[in-house]
Protein backbone atom coordinates (compact mmCIF):
# COMPACT_ATOMS: atom_id res chain seq x y z
CA UNK A 1 0.00 0.00 0.00
CA UNK A 2 1.38 3.24 -0.99
CA UNK A 3 1.50 5.85 2.48
CA UNK A 4 1.97 8.99 0.12
CA UNK A 5 0.62 12.32 1.91
CA UNK A 6 1.45 14.12 -1.55
CA UNK A 7 -0.23 17.27 -2.47
CA UNK A 8 -3.73 16.25 -4.35
CA UNK A 9 -3.28 15.47 -7.90
CA UNK A 10 -4.46 16.46 -10.86
CA UNK A 11 -8.57 15.93 -10.82
CA UNK A 12 -9.09 12.75 -12.81
CA UNK A 13 -12.80 12.90 -14.42
CA UNK A 14 -14.96 9.34 -14.67
CA UNK A 15 -17.66 9.35 -16.71
CA UNK A 16 -20.73 6.56 -16.05
CA UNK A 17 -24.35 5.18 -16.97
CA UNK A 18 -26.27 5.20 -14.16
CA UNK A 19 -26.80 0.87 -13.90
CA UNK A 20 -25.64 -1.69 -11.46
CA UNK A 21 -22.69 -2.27 -12.87
CA UNK A 22 -21.19 0.88 -12.45
CA UNK A 23 -21.09 0.22 -8.86
CA UNK A 24 -17.31 -0.54 -8.51
CA UNK A 25 -16.77 3.17 -9.45
CA UNK A 26 -19.60 5.17 -7.37
CA UNK A 27 -18.29 2.40 -4.16
CA UNK A 28 -14.42 3.34 -5.00
CA UNK A 29 -15.48 7.12 -4.39
CA UNK A 30 -18.49 6.64 -1.37
CA UNK A 31 -15.85 3.80 0.58
CA UNK A 32 -13.06 6.07 0.32
CA UNK A 33 -11.16 3.76 -2.34
CA UNK A 34 -9.75 6.90 -4.32
CA UNK A 35 -8.89 8.80 -1.67
CA UNK A 36 -6.73 5.99 -0.21
CA UNK A 37 -5.11 6.60 -3.38
CA UNK A 38 -4.81 10.10 -2.75
CA UNK A 39 -6.78 10.45 -6.06
CA UNK A 40 -9.22 13.75 -7.15
CA UNK A 41 -12.12 11.81 -8.78
CA UNK A 42 -14.92 13.55 -10.03
CA UNK A 43 -17.86 11.16 -11.49
CA UNK A 44 -20.06 12.39 -14.11
CA UNK A 45 -23.19 10.69 -14.69
CA UNK A 46 -24.09 10.77 -18.68
CA UNK A 47 -27.61 9.57 -19.61
CA UNK A 48 -26.91 7.70 -22.43
CA UNK A 49 -23.39 6.20 -24.31
CA UNK A 50 -23.12 8.45 -27.10
CA UNK A 51 -22.17 11.26 -24.56
CA UNK A 52 -19.47 9.25 -22.97
CA UNK A 53 -17.94 8.71 -26.33
CA UNK A 54 -17.91 12.04 -27.16
CA UNK A 55 -16.77 13.44 -24.15
CA UNK A 56 -13.90 11.13 -23.61
CA UNK A 57 -12.99 11.34 -27.28
CA UNK A 58 -12.48 15.53 -26.82
CA UNK A 59 -11.23 14.71 -23.00
CA UNK A 60 -13.88 16.09 -21.44
CA UNK A 61 -13.92 13.49 -19.33
CA UNK A 62 -10.78 11.18 -18.90
CA UNK A 63 -12.17 7.31 -18.43
CA UNK A 64 -15.31 5.77 -18.02
CA UNK A 65 -17.55 2.89 -17.51
CA UNK A 66 -17.76 1.49 -21.07
CA UNK A 67 -19.08 -1.17 -22.96
CA UNK A 68 -16.18 -3.08 -24.02
CA UNK A 69 -17.64 -3.24 -27.03
CA UNK A 70 -17.83 0.62 -27.38
CA UNK A 71 -13.89 0.21 -27.40
CA UNK A 72 -13.17 -1.36 -29.80
CA UNK A 73 -15.94 0.65 -32.42
CA UNK A 74 -13.55 3.51 -31.56
CA UNK A 75 -10.67 1.77 -33.54
CA UNK A 76 -12.91 1.53 -36.80
CA UNK A 77 -12.36 3.93 -39.73
CA UNK A 78 -15.03 4.99 -41.11
CA UNK A 79 -16.11 6.99 -39.09
CA UNK A 80 -12.92 7.16 -36.84
CA UNK A 81 -9.93 8.64 -38.18
CA UNK A 82 -8.36 9.96 -35.33
CA UNK A 83 -6.17 8.30 -33.08
CA UNK A 84 -6.23 10.63 -30.37
CA UNK A 85 -10.08 9.98 -30.27
CA UNK A 86 -9.80 6.29 -30.05
CA UNK A 87 -9.90 4.57 -26.23
CA UNK A 88 -8.04 1.70 -24.33
CA UNK A 89 -8.82 -0.49 -21.64
CA UNK A 90 -6.50 -2.58 -19.37
CA UNK A 91 -9.20 -3.59 -16.65
CA UNK A 92 -12.93 -5.10 -17.01
CA UNK A 93 -15.68 -4.40 -14.24
CA UNK A 94 -17.01 -7.83 -14.05
CA UNK A 95 -18.69 -10.48 -15.78
CA UNK A 96 -22.43 -10.84 -16.75
CA UNK A 97 -25.26 -8.74 -15.51
CA UNK A 98 -27.84 -8.13 -18.24
CA UNK A 99 -31.05 -10.62 -18.74
CA UNK A 100 -33.62 -11.31 -21.04
CA UNK A 101 -36.85 -10.11 -20.36
CA UNK A 102 -40.13 -10.94 -22.70
CA UNK A 103 -43.04 -8.97 -22.87
CA UNK A 104 -46.45 -10.34 -20.87
CA UNK A 105 -48.25 -11.17 -24.64
CA UNK A 106 -44.89 -12.98 -26.01
CA UNK A 107 -44.40 -14.57 -22.66
CA UNK A 108 -48.04 -16.09 -23.09
CA UNK A 109 -48.36 -16.67 -26.35
CA UNK A 110 -45.04 -18.71 -25.63
CA UNK A 111 -46.77 -20.73 -23.19
CA UNK A 112 -43.70 -19.71 -21.22
CA UNK A 113 -44.59 -20.68 -17.70
CA UNK A 114 -42.47 -23.35 -15.98
CA UNK A 115 -40.76 -24.09 -19.18
CA UNK A 116 -36.76 -24.48 -19.69
CA UNK A 117 -35.04 -21.81 -21.54
CA UNK A 118 -34.32 -24.36 -24.60
CA UNK A 119 -38.24 -25.44 -24.56
CA UNK A 120 -38.98 -21.31 -24.60
CA UNK A 121 -36.85 -20.70 -27.76
CA UNK A 122 -38.28 -23.62 -29.40
CA UNK A 123 -41.57 -21.98 -28.69
CA UNK A 124 -40.25 -18.71 -30.11
CA UNK A 125 -38.98 -20.61 -33.03
CA UNK A 126 -41.99 -22.07 -33.91
CA UNK A 127 -43.67 -18.69 -33.40
CA UNK A 128 -41.25 -16.10 -35.67
CA UNK A 129 -41.42 -19.27 -38.37
CA UNK A 130 -45.52 -19.13 -38.64
CA UNK A 131 -45.93 -15.29 -37.96
CA UNK A 132 -46.11 -13.22 -41.05
CA UNK A 133 -44.61 -9.90 -39.04
CA UNK A 134 -41.23 -9.51 -37.55
CA UNK A 135 -40.43 -9.74 -33.59
CA UNK A 136 -38.50 -6.46 -32.29
CA UNK A 137 -35.77 -6.77 -29.85
CA UNK A 138 -34.16 -4.56 -27.74
CA UNK A 139 -30.55 -3.49 -27.12
CA UNK A 140 -28.98 -0.25 -25.44
CA UNK A 141 -26.71 -0.17 -28.32
CA UNK A 142 -25.66 -1.35 -31.29
CA UNK A 143 -22.15 -1.85 -30.30
CA UNK A 144 -22.74 -3.68 -26.96
CA UNK A 145 -22.52 -7.27 -25.37
CA UNK A 146 -26.28 -6.73 -24.92
CA UNK A 147 -26.57 -6.84 -29.07
CA UNK A 148 -23.48 -9.75 -29.12
CA UNK A 149 -25.91 -11.73 -26.73
CA UNK A 150 -29.45 -11.32 -28.56
CA UNK A 151 -27.44 -12.84 -31.57
CA UNK A 152 -26.42 -15.74 -29.25
CA UNK A 153 -30.13 -16.20 -28.24
CA UNK A 154 -31.01 -16.25 -32.33
CA UNK A 155 -28.42 -18.70 -32.72
CA UNK A 156 -29.12 -21.15 -30.27
CA UNK A 157 -32.54 -21.11 -31.22
CA UNK A 158 -31.76 -21.25 -34.34
CA UNK A 159 -33.53 -18.34 -35.44
CA UNK A 160 -32.61 -16.35 -38.96
CA UNK A 161 -31.79 -13.03 -37.65
CA UNK A 162 -33.58 -11.34 -41.33
CA UNK A 163 -36.38 -12.92 -39.08
CA UNK A 164 -36.17 -10.22 -36.28
CA UNK A 165 -35.70 -6.52 -35.69
CA UNK A 166 -33.29 -5.33 -33.12
CA UNK A 167 -34.02 -1.68 -32.16
CA UNK A 168 -31.73 0.85 -29.75
CA UNK A 169 -33.20 1.19 -26.46
CA UNK A 170 -31.55 3.40 -24.15
CA UNK A 171 -31.73 1.68 -20.63
CA UNK A 172 -33.95 4.09 -19.27
CA UNK A 173 -36.82 3.70 -21.45
CA UNK A 174 -36.68 -0.12 -21.97
CA UNK A 175 -39.11 -0.93 -19.43
CA UNK A 176 -41.92 1.45 -20.76
CA UNK A 177 -40.81 0.20 -24.43
CA UNK A 178 -41.91 -3.16 -23.36
CA UNK A 179 -45.08 -2.49 -21.62
CA UNK A 180 -46.06 -0.59 -24.66
CA UNK A 181 -45.44 -3.33 -27.23
CA UNK A 182 -42.19 -1.45 -28.69
CA UNK A 183 -40.46 -4.43 -27.93
CA UNK A 184 -41.27 -7.55 -27.66
CA UNK A 185 -38.22 -8.86 -25.85
CA UNK A 186 -35.09 -7.35 -24.81
CA UNK A 187 -31.52 -7.25 -23.49
CA UNK A 188 -30.61 -4.98 -21.17
CA UNK A 189 -28.19 -4.74 -17.31
CA UNK A 190 -29.63 -4.41 -13.97
CA UNK A 191 -31.47 -2.99 -12.72
CA UNK A 192 -34.28 -2.77 -15.75
CA UNK A 193 -35.24 -6.66 -15.89
CA UNK A 194 -35.99 -6.64 -12.40
CA UNK A 195 -37.60 -3.19 -12.91
CA UNK A 196 -39.79 -4.31 -15.54
CA UNK A 197 -41.02 -7.66 -13.51
CA UNK A 198 -41.64 -5.54 -10.32
CA UNK A 199 -43.39 -3.40 -12.61
CA UNK A 200 -45.44 -6.56 -14.30
CA UNK A 201 -44.04 -5.40 -17.50
CA UNK A 202 -42.36 -8.31 -18.53
CA UNK A 203 -40.88 -11.63 -17.61
CA UNK A 204 -36.90 -12.41 -16.88
CA UNK A 205 -36.51 -15.74 -18.77
CA UNK A 206 -32.58 -15.99 -18.77
CA UNK A 207 -29.36 -14.30 -17.52
CA UNK A 208 -26.75 -13.45 -19.80
CA UNK A 209 -24.88 -16.01 -18.13
CA UNK A 210 -27.04 -19.03 -19.28
CA UNK A 211 -25.98 -17.66 -23.22
CA UNK A 212 -22.19 -17.23 -22.19
CA UNK A 213 -21.13 -18.14 -18.54
CA UNK A 214 -18.25 -15.24 -18.05
CA UNK A 215 -19.10 -12.58 -20.56
CA UNK A 216 -17.16 -9.57 -21.08
CA UNK A 217 -19.30 -6.57 -20.17
CA UNK A 218 -17.92 -3.17 -19.43
CA UNK A 219 -14.68 -2.03 -19.32
CA UNK A 220 -13.12 0.99 -17.69
CA UNK A 221 -12.24 2.78 -20.76
CA UNK A 222 -9.62 5.91 -21.07
CA UNK A 223 -9.12 8.06 -23.69
CA UNK A 224 -5.94 6.67 -25.20
CA UNK A 225 -4.02 9.94 -25.70
CA UNK A 226 -5.01 10.02 -21.29
CA UNK A 227 -3.61 6.88 -20.76
CA UNK A 228 -0.14 7.15 -22.20
CA UNK A 229 0.27 10.35 -20.64
CA UNK A 230 -0.82 9.46 -17.17
CA UNK A 231 0.22 6.25 -16.47
CA UNK A 232 1.07 6.41 -13.10
CA UNK A 233 -2.50 8.27 -12.46
CA UNK A 234 -4.26 5.24 -14.62
CA UNK A 235 -2.87 2.71 -12.04
CA UNK A 236 -3.97 4.06 -9.13
CA UNK A 237 -7.19 4.56 -10.46
CA UNK A 238 -7.29 1.14 -11.22
CA UNK A 239 -5.97 -0.16 -8.14
CA UNK A 240 -8.64 1.94 -6.10
CA UNK A 241 -11.21 0.16 -8.54
CA UNK A 242 -9.99 -2.95 -8.29
CA UNK A 243 -10.36 -2.81 -4.11
CA UNK A 244 -13.98 -1.74 -4.76
CA UNK A 245 -14.79 -4.63 -6.69
CA UNK A 246 -13.21 -7.06 -4.38
CA UNK A 247 -15.68 -5.17 -1.93
CA UNK A 248 -18.62 -5.48 -3.67
CA UNK A 249 -18.45 -9.34 -3.56
CA UNK A 250 -18.66 -9.56 0.12
CA UNK A 251 -22.65 -10.30 0.90
CA UNK A 252 -22.53 -8.45 3.94
CA UNK A 253 -21.77 -5.53 2.14
CA UNK A 254 -24.71 -5.94 -0.65
CA UNK A 255 -27.55 -3.65 1.31
CA UNK A 256 -24.58 -1.17 1.85
CA UNK A 257 -24.14 -0.74 -2.03
CA UNK A 258 -27.33 -0.69 -3.07
CA UNK A 259 -27.80 2.70 -0.16
CA UNK A 260 -25.06 4.12 -2.10
CA UNK A 261 -25.73 3.49 -5.53
CA UNK A 262 -29.84 3.92 -4.92
CA UNK A 263 -28.45 7.45 -3.97
CA UNK A 264 -30.03 10.34 -5.41
CA UNK A 265 -26.40 11.47 -7.24
CA UNK A 266 -26.28 8.21 -9.18
CA UNK A 267 -29.41 5.96 -9.75
CA UNK A 268 -31.72 7.63 -8.10
CA UNK A 269 -33.96 5.08 -7.62
CA UNK A 270 -35.72 2.92 -5.04
CA UNK A 271 -32.42 1.05 -2.93
CA UNK A 272 -35.66 -1.64 -2.61
CA UNK A 273 -34.80 -2.54 -6.01
CA UNK A 274 -31.47 -2.54 -6.16
CA UNK A 275 -31.07 -4.81 -3.03
CA UNK A 276 -33.99 -7.27 -5.11
CA UNK A 277 -31.47 -6.93 -8.61
CA UNK A 278 -28.19 -7.38 -6.84
CA UNK A 279 -29.54 -9.64 -4.10
CA UNK A 280 -31.33 -12.35 -6.49
CA UNK A 281 -28.25 -12.92 -8.61
CA UNK A 282 -25.95 -14.01 -5.37
CA UNK A 283 -29.12 -16.84 -5.07
CA UNK A 284 -29.15 -17.86 -8.04
CA UNK A 285 -25.46 -18.49 -7.89
CA UNK A 286 -25.94 -20.49 -4.69
CA UNK A 287 -28.50 -22.60 -6.32
CA UNK A 288 -25.25 -23.97 -8.90
CA UNK A 289 -25.12 -21.73 -11.71
CA UNK A 290 -23.31 -18.75 -12.34
CA UNK A 291 -26.07 -16.28 -12.93
CA UNK A 292 -25.18 -13.29 -10.85
CA UNK A 293 -23.15 -10.84 -12.36
CA UNK A 294 -19.38 -11.15 -10.67
CA UNK A 295 -17.24 -8.28 -9.81
CA UNK A 296 -14.31 -9.79 -8.64
CA UNK A 297 -13.44 -13.12 -8.32
CA UNK A 298 -12.48 -15.54 -11.56
CA UNK A 299 -10.38 -12.96 -12.18
CA UNK A 300 -13.22 -10.44 -13.41
CA UNK A 301 -11.06 -7.57 -14.06
CA UNK A 302 -8.65 -9.09 -16.49
CA UNK A 303 -8.69 -7.70 -19.86
CA UNK A 304 -8.86 -11.15 -21.41
CA UNK A 305 -7.13 -11.21 -24.84
CA UNK A 306 -9.61 -14.01 -25.46
CA UNK A 307 -12.63 -11.63 -24.92
CA UNK A 308 -10.77 -8.81 -27.21
CA UNK A 309 -10.15 -11.68 -30.17
CA UNK A 310 -14.17 -12.09 -29.70
CA UNK A 311 -15.80 -9.22 -29.42
CA UNK A 312 -13.74 -7.21 -32.13
CA UNK A 313 -14.69 -10.22 -34.61
CA UNK A 314 -18.17 -9.95 -33.32
CA UNK A 315 -18.16 -6.42 -34.95
CA UNK A 316 -17.64 -7.65 -38.15
CA UNK A 317 -19.05 -10.85 -38.00
CA UNK A 318 -22.21 -11.18 -41.17
CA UNK A 319 -24.53 -12.57 -38.37
CA UNK A 320 -24.36 -9.24 -36.54
CA UNK A 321 -27.08 -6.78 -37.83
CA UNK A 322 -24.89 -4.01 -37.35
CA UNK A 323 -21.98 -5.14 -38.65
CA UNK A 324 -19.68 -2.57 -40.06
CA UNK A 325 -17.28 -2.89 -43.67
CA UNK A 326 -14.50 -0.25 -41.74
CA UNK A 327 -11.08 -1.43 -41.01
CA UNK A 328 -8.84 -1.29 -38.00
CA UNK A 329 -7.05 2.08 -36.92
CA UNK A 330 -5.51 -0.26 -34.74
CA UNK A 331 -4.24 -3.76 -34.14
CA UNK A 332 -7.37 -4.85 -32.18
CA UNK A 333 -4.77 -7.03 -30.37
CA UNK A 334 -3.78 -4.25 -29.17
CA UNK A 335 -6.45 -2.31 -27.29
CA UNK A 336 -6.61 -3.75 -24.16
CA UNK A 337 -3.64 -3.26 -21.86
CA UNK A 338 -2.62 -7.30 -20.08
CA UNK A 339 0.37 -5.35 -18.88
CA UNK A 340 -0.78 -2.54 -17.03
CA UNK A 341 -3.71 -4.79 -15.60
CA UNK A 342 -0.92 -7.11 -13.97
CA UNK A 343 1.48 -4.08 -12.51
CA UNK A 344 -2.10 -2.90 -11.06
CA UNK A 345 -2.46 -6.41 -9.72
CA UNK A 346 1.06 -6.83 -8.41
CA UNK A 347 0.76 -4.13 -6.86
CA UNK A 348 -2.04 -4.63 -4.67
CA UNK A 349 -0.57 -8.08 -3.85
CA UNK A 350 -3.19 -9.97 -5.81
CA UNK A 351 -2.01 -12.68 -8.08
CA UNK A 352 -2.15 -12.40 -12.08
CA UNK A 353 -3.59 -15.20 -13.90
CA UNK A 354 -2.35 -16.42 -16.77
CA UNK A 355 -3.46 -15.34 -20.23
CA UNK A 356 -4.91 -18.88 -20.95
CA UNK A 357 -6.65 -18.94 -18.34
CA UNK A 358 -10.02 -16.90 -19.42
CA UNK A 359 -12.77 -19.19 -17.60
CA UNK A 360 -15.73 -20.28 -19.53
CA UNK A 361 -16.26 -21.29 -23.16
CA UNK A 362 -16.27 -18.76 -25.57
CA UNK A 363 -19.02 -19.13 -27.68
CA UNK A 364 -19.58 -19.44 -31.30
CA UNK A 365 -21.45 -16.49 -33.14
CA UNK B 1 -29.83 22.00 -45.64
CA UNK B 2 -32.22 19.82 -44.34
CA UNK B 3 -31.77 20.33 -40.60
CA UNK B 4 -33.50 18.02 -37.81
CA UNK B 5 -33.58 19.27 -34.68
CA UNK B 6 -34.29 16.68 -31.21
CA UNK B 7 -34.66 18.61 -28.22
CA UNK B 8 -37.12 17.61 -24.93
CA UNK B 9 -37.14 21.16 -24.03
CA UNK B 10 -39.82 23.00 -26.65
CA UNK B 11 -38.86 26.30 -25.84
CA UNK B 12 -35.09 26.23 -26.37
CA UNK B 13 -35.96 23.97 -29.80
CA UNK B 14 -38.21 27.23 -31.20
CA UNK B 15 -35.57 29.82 -30.50
CA UNK B 16 -33.00 26.91 -32.08
CA UNK B 17 -35.66 26.83 -35.07
CA UNK B 18 -36.40 30.40 -36.20
CA UNK B 19 -32.42 31.51 -35.88
CA UNK B 20 -31.97 28.35 -38.54
CA UNK B 21 -34.32 29.37 -40.50
CA UNK B 22 -33.77 32.92 -40.75
CA UNK B 23 -30.42 31.23 -41.84
CA UNK B 24 -32.00 29.82 -44.88
CA UNK B 25 -32.11 26.24 -43.52
CA UNK B 26 -35.02 23.76 -44.19
CA UNK B 27 -35.63 22.43 -40.56
CA UNK B 28 -37.88 19.99 -38.64
CA UNK B 29 -38.00 19.82 -34.63
CA UNK B 30 -39.33 16.87 -32.80
CA UNK B 31 -39.27 16.35 -29.41
CA UNK B 32 -37.00 13.27 -28.32
CA UNK B 33 -39.18 9.65 -27.66
CA UNK B 34 -39.40 6.01 -29.04
CA UNK B 35 -39.77 5.32 -32.58
CA UNK B 36 -40.05 8.51 -34.21
CA UNK B 37 -36.53 8.99 -34.59
CA UNK B 38 -36.14 6.17 -37.08
CA UNK B 39 -39.32 7.06 -39.07
CA UNK B 40 -38.13 11.04 -39.03
CA UNK B 41 -34.77 10.51 -40.50
CA UNK B 42 -36.21 8.10 -43.12
CA UNK B 43 -38.39 10.46 -44.04
CA UNK B 44 -36.92 13.91 -43.95
CA UNK B 45 -33.85 12.88 -45.15
CA UNK B 46 -31.74 15.34 -42.69
CA UNK B 47 -28.03 16.55 -44.02
CA UNK B 48 -27.42 17.43 -40.07
CA UNK B 49 -29.02 15.95 -37.19
CA UNK B 50 -28.87 18.58 -33.69
CA UNK B 51 -29.96 16.56 -30.55
CA UNK B 52 -29.64 17.56 -27.25
CA UNK B 53 -26.64 15.83 -25.71
CA UNK B 54 -28.32 14.88 -22.51
CA UNK B 55 -31.14 12.14 -24.29
CA UNK B 56 -31.22 8.67 -23.44
CA UNK B 57 -32.97 8.49 -27.13
CA UNK B 58 -29.30 9.78 -28.78
CA UNK B 59 -28.24 5.52 -28.27
CA UNK B 60 -31.12 5.08 -30.93
CA UNK B 61 -29.21 7.55 -33.14
CA UNK B 62 -26.86 5.94 -32.99
CA UNK B 63 -28.54 3.27 -34.37
CA UNK B 64 -29.64 5.25 -37.05
CA UNK B 65 -26.39 6.12 -38.25
CA UNK B 66 -24.71 2.83 -38.23
CA UNK B 67 -27.64 0.90 -40.18
CA UNK B 68 -29.18 3.24 -42.58
CA UNK B 69 -28.04 4.05 -46.10
CA UNK B 70 -27.76 7.97 -45.98
CA UNK B 71 -26.81 7.68 -42.04
CA UNK B 72 -25.95 11.04 -40.46
CA UNK B 73 -22.89 10.12 -38.56
CA UNK B 74 -21.22 11.48 -35.26
CA UNK B 75 -19.91 14.60 -35.73
CA UNK B 76 -16.96 13.85 -33.40
CA UNK B 77 -15.42 12.06 -35.87
CA UNK B 78 -15.62 14.29 -38.33
CA UNK B 79 -14.05 17.41 -37.17
CA UNK B 80 -9.71 17.59 -37.89
CA UNK B 81 -7.80 19.45 -34.60
CA UNK B 82 -9.03 23.40 -35.41
CA UNK B 83 -12.73 21.81 -35.45
CA UNK B 84 -12.30 20.14 -32.23
CA UNK B 85 -12.73 23.62 -30.31
CA UNK B 86 -16.08 24.53 -31.74
CA UNK B 87 -17.10 20.90 -31.15
CA UNK B 88 -15.75 20.77 -27.64
CA UNK B 89 -17.75 23.70 -26.93
CA UNK B 90 -21.11 22.34 -28.11
CA UNK B 91 -20.92 19.19 -26.27
CA UNK B 92 -20.33 21.54 -23.03
CA UNK B 93 -23.18 23.47 -23.91
CA UNK B 94 -25.14 20.35 -24.15
CA UNK B 95 -25.35 20.04 -28.14
CA UNK B 96 -24.16 17.13 -30.15
CA UNK B 97 -24.75 16.52 -33.58
CA UNK B 98 -24.50 14.15 -36.13
CA UNK B 99 -23.93 14.96 -39.76
CA UNK B 100 -23.99 13.14 -43.32
CA UNK B 101 -20.74 11.85 -45.38
CA UNK B 102 -19.21 14.60 -47.50
CA UNK B 103 -20.25 17.31 -45.62
CA UNK B 104 -17.61 19.58 -44.82
CA UNK B 105 -17.05 20.06 -41.40
CA UNK B 106 -16.46 23.64 -41.46
CA UNK B 107 -20.19 24.86 -43.08
CA UNK B 108 -21.73 22.62 -39.86
CA UNK B 109 -19.63 24.77 -38.17
CA UNK B 110 -21.82 28.03 -38.13
CA UNK B 111 -24.83 26.09 -37.54
CA UNK B 112 -23.63 24.69 -34.23
CA UNK B 113 -22.51 28.00 -33.03
CA UNK B 114 -25.96 29.11 -33.38
CA UNK B 115 -27.01 26.21 -31.50
CA UNK B 116 -24.28 26.22 -29.01
CA UNK B 117 -25.61 30.44 -28.10
CA UNK B 118 -29.20 28.80 -28.09
CA UNK B 119 -28.62 26.10 -25.27
CA UNK B 120 -26.10 28.69 -23.29
CA UNK B 121 -28.88 30.51 -22.62
CA UNK B 122 -31.07 27.47 -20.89
CA UNK B 123 -27.76 26.01 -19.72
CA UNK B 124 -28.41 24.85 -15.84
CA UNK B 125 -24.74 25.22 -14.81
CA UNK B 126 -25.68 25.64 -11.17
CA UNK B 127 -26.52 22.43 -10.33
CA UNK B 128 -23.31 20.82 -11.59
CA UNK B 129 -21.38 23.64 -10.28
CA UNK B 130 -23.21 23.02 -6.72
CA UNK B 131 -22.24 19.47 -6.63
CA UNK B 132 -18.13 19.98 -7.47
CA UNK B 133 -18.19 22.69 -4.59
CA UNK B 134 -20.26 19.66 -2.31
CA UNK B 135 -17.76 17.23 -3.13
CA UNK B 136 -14.78 19.36 -2.91
CA UNK B 137 -16.17 20.28 0.68
CA UNK B 138 -16.84 16.13 1.62
CA UNK B 139 -13.11 15.69 0.69
CA UNK B 140 -11.47 18.03 3.07
CA UNK B 141 -14.29 16.53 5.66
CA UNK B 142 -13.35 13.02 5.29
CA UNK B 143 -8.94 14.09 5.22
CA UNK B 144 -9.86 15.73 8.50
CA UNK B 145 -11.02 12.71 9.84
CA UNK B 146 -8.74 10.68 8.40
CA UNK B 147 -6.14 12.79 10.27
CA UNK B 148 -7.72 12.85 13.51
CA UNK B 149 -8.83 9.08 13.69
CA UNK B 150 -4.56 8.26 12.77
CA UNK B 151 -3.72 10.72 15.58
CA UNK B 152 -5.82 9.48 18.35
CA UNK B 153 -6.54 5.68 17.38
CA UNK B 154 -2.58 5.48 16.45
CA UNK B 155 -3.61 3.66 13.64
CA UNK B 156 -2.59 3.96 9.75
CA UNK B 157 -4.69 5.49 7.09
CA UNK B 158 -5.87 1.99 5.86
CA UNK B 159 -7.42 1.20 8.99
CA UNK B 160 -8.64 4.84 9.00
CA UNK B 161 -10.46 4.58 6.23
CA UNK B 162 -11.66 0.71 7.41
CA UNK B 163 -12.39 2.02 10.55
CA UNK B 164 -14.58 4.78 8.75
CA UNK B 165 -16.23 2.32 5.97
CA UNK B 166 -17.50 0.45 8.64
CA UNK B 167 -18.97 3.23 10.71
CA UNK B 168 -20.77 4.20 7.62
CA UNK B 169 -22.07 0.70 6.97
CA UNK B 170 -23.32 0.14 10.02
CA UNK B 171 -25.69 3.61 10.30
CA UNK B 172 -25.90 3.37 6.39
CA UNK B 173 -25.07 6.92 5.77
CA UNK B 174 -22.26 8.60 3.60
CA UNK B 175 -18.65 8.66 4.51
CA UNK B 176 -18.63 12.36 4.80
CA UNK B 177 -21.33 12.41 7.07
CA UNK B 178 -19.42 9.77 9.47
CA UNK B 179 -16.20 12.28 9.01
CA UNK B 180 -18.13 15.20 10.30
CA UNK B 181 -19.11 12.61 13.24
CA UNK B 182 -15.66 11.98 13.77
CA UNK B 183 -14.41 15.52 13.18
CA UNK B 184 -17.22 16.86 16.33
CA UNK B 185 -16.32 14.16 18.42
CA UNK B 186 -12.20 14.73 18.16
CA UNK B 187 -12.05 17.86 16.23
Amino acid sequence: MQKTSAPTQQTVRIGYVPLVDAAPLIIAKEAGFFLEENLDIVLHRESNWASIRDKLSLGLIDAAHMLAPMVFASHITPPNSHHDKSFMTAMALGYNGNAITLSNPLFDELNAEGKSLDEILAALKAYVDASESKLTFGSVHPFSMHTNLLLLLLKRAGIDKDKIEIKVIPPVRMVDAIRDGLVDLFCVGEPWNTAAQFEKAGKIICYGSDLWSHAPEKVLGLNSKFARQNRETHIKVLRAIVRACQWLEEPDHMAQAALWLASKRYLDCSSDLLLHAMVNQWQNQANGSAQRKIFFSQNANAPWPQHAKWISDAIFNPRNTFATDGQWLTPPDQIYDWEIFSQVMTSLGLPVPNTDDCPGTLPKL
Amino acid sequence: MNILVIDQIAKRAETLEQALVKLGHNVMVRPPGKYAIYQMVESFQPDVVIVDADSPDRDTLEDVSVTSDRCPRPIIFFANDEDDEVIRQSIQAGVSAYIVDGLQPNRVKSLLNVAISRFEQHQQLKGELKKTRDELADRKVIDKAKGLLMKHKVCDEEAAFAAMRKMAMNKNVRLAEIAQDVIDLFG
